[in-house]
């Protein structure tokens, strides 16, 4: 729930006319009354706004793609280091073998590296257009190429981040958890 | 900045970008082991005191603006220990070796990318191998080409690792 601007613009509407005429006491006294009210309409808003977030972070089926298996790990760690609940984690060592996966598992939230043997990551998201699995699903590229082709490449073909490494859980954190709330 | 780094820049545009990018290296390396390993690197004053004795070799290619290979060397010991360091949990047995060599290897690998993201035009006009890791010592690495090389030692938890670009063209 959030505060609501016509709350807002009542407590104004009342507190200007004092304000107007330099009643300080009065003006004091008022804000004083009205603003536990208001506090107490934003603590809730908080509180509904943590769980939604708590709710859209949980139980989240996950796609790594990698063929490193230390950085597969690695990306799971900073997932749940993110406060990420993470009800399944599916592994793949490259596109083609995600894309086997997807194939199989409906899954919430996919992280890919680019440069990978066998199928690379930006063939991999062209070809998970075709995957009914992942329709609506956010894709986050996580690469050690630094050049601007290959990410705006990636982001065209339906990436909605990537995350240059090296990177920290925080950096991981701030780009995937908008995405999930998002959705 | 370490000092040792920032030695004296002779007047030769040649030996001046080999300083620049030794010191692009030193950073590179520096931030993936500060961000992704946990352990910082510092650096060996005496690059040429750097043991030999290093069994664990990971290298990446290089392509584009800059061609050559990159190459971190260091013992087995050293690679279990970052791949401890990485993963959270030991992987000192034999039977870890695996995960030693990809975590020497995906360190190479960010090493090299994190490098030519450092270097003005290297950025968008080279690419990256995947990473290729040797064990032993009984290897002699050939090139075609009459290279030019540039090297930088560190330590990693008092133990040398040595960082090598071999530069095609």
């Amino acid at each position: 729930m959030a505060l609501e601007p016509a709350r807002v613009t009542a407590v104004l509407w009342k507190l200007m006319p004092l304000a107007a005429r330099a009643d300080k006491k009065a003006a004091a006294a008022y804000l004083l009354s009205a603003l536990p009210s208001i506090q107490g309409e934003q603590e809730t808003a908080v509180r509904a706004a943590r769980r939604t977030v708590r709710i859209v972070m949980a139980n989240i089926r996950a796609l790594i793609v990698d063929d490193s298996s230390v950085m597969r790990k690695i990306v799971e760690r900073c997932l749940r280091q993110a406060g990420i609940t993470l009800s399944a984690v599916f592994e793949a060592s490259n596109g083609a073998e995600g894309l086997a996966v997807i194939g199989n598992n409906p899954v919430d939230l996919i992280l890919s590296d680019i440069n990978m043997p066998v199928m690379d990551g930006l063939e991999f998201v062209t070809n998970l257009q075709a995957s009914a699995n992942a329709k609506g699903v956010p894709i986050v590229m996580i690469t050690t190429e630094g050049g601007e082709a290959q990410v705006t490449q990636a982001l065209t073909l339906g990436a909605k981040g990537y995350i240059r490494k090296p990177f920290t859980p925080d950096q991981v954190r701030q780009h995937v958890v908008p995405l999930l709330r998002a959705d | 900045m370490n000092p040792d780094v920032t030695t004296t820049v002779p007047g030769n545009g040649y030996e001046q970008r080999n300083e620049e990018w030794r010191r692009a290296l030193y950073e590179a390396a520096a931030e993936v082991f500060e961000m992704m390993v946990g352990e910082p690197v510092s650096l060996q004053e005496d690059t040429a005191a750097a043991p030999g004795a290093t069994d664990t070799t990971a290298m990446v290619g290089l392509a584009g603006a800059l061609c050559g290979v990159l190459s971190i060397r260091c013992t087995t010991s050293s690679a279990a220990g970052i791949a401890s360091k990485m993963l959270g949990e030991p992987v000192q047995s034999t039977e870890c070796i695996e995960q030693q060599l990809d975590a020497l290897g995906e360190i190479c690998n960010m090493v090299a990318g994190n490098f030519k993201a450092r270097v003005e035009g290297l950025r968008e006009q080279c690419m990256l191998s995947v990473p290729t890791v040797i064990t032993g010592q009984d290897y002699c690495l050939h090139s075609l080409a009459d290279n030019d090389r540039l090297e930088v030692a560190l330590l990693f938890q008092g133990n040398p690792i040595v960082l090598r670009l071999e530069i095609h063209g």
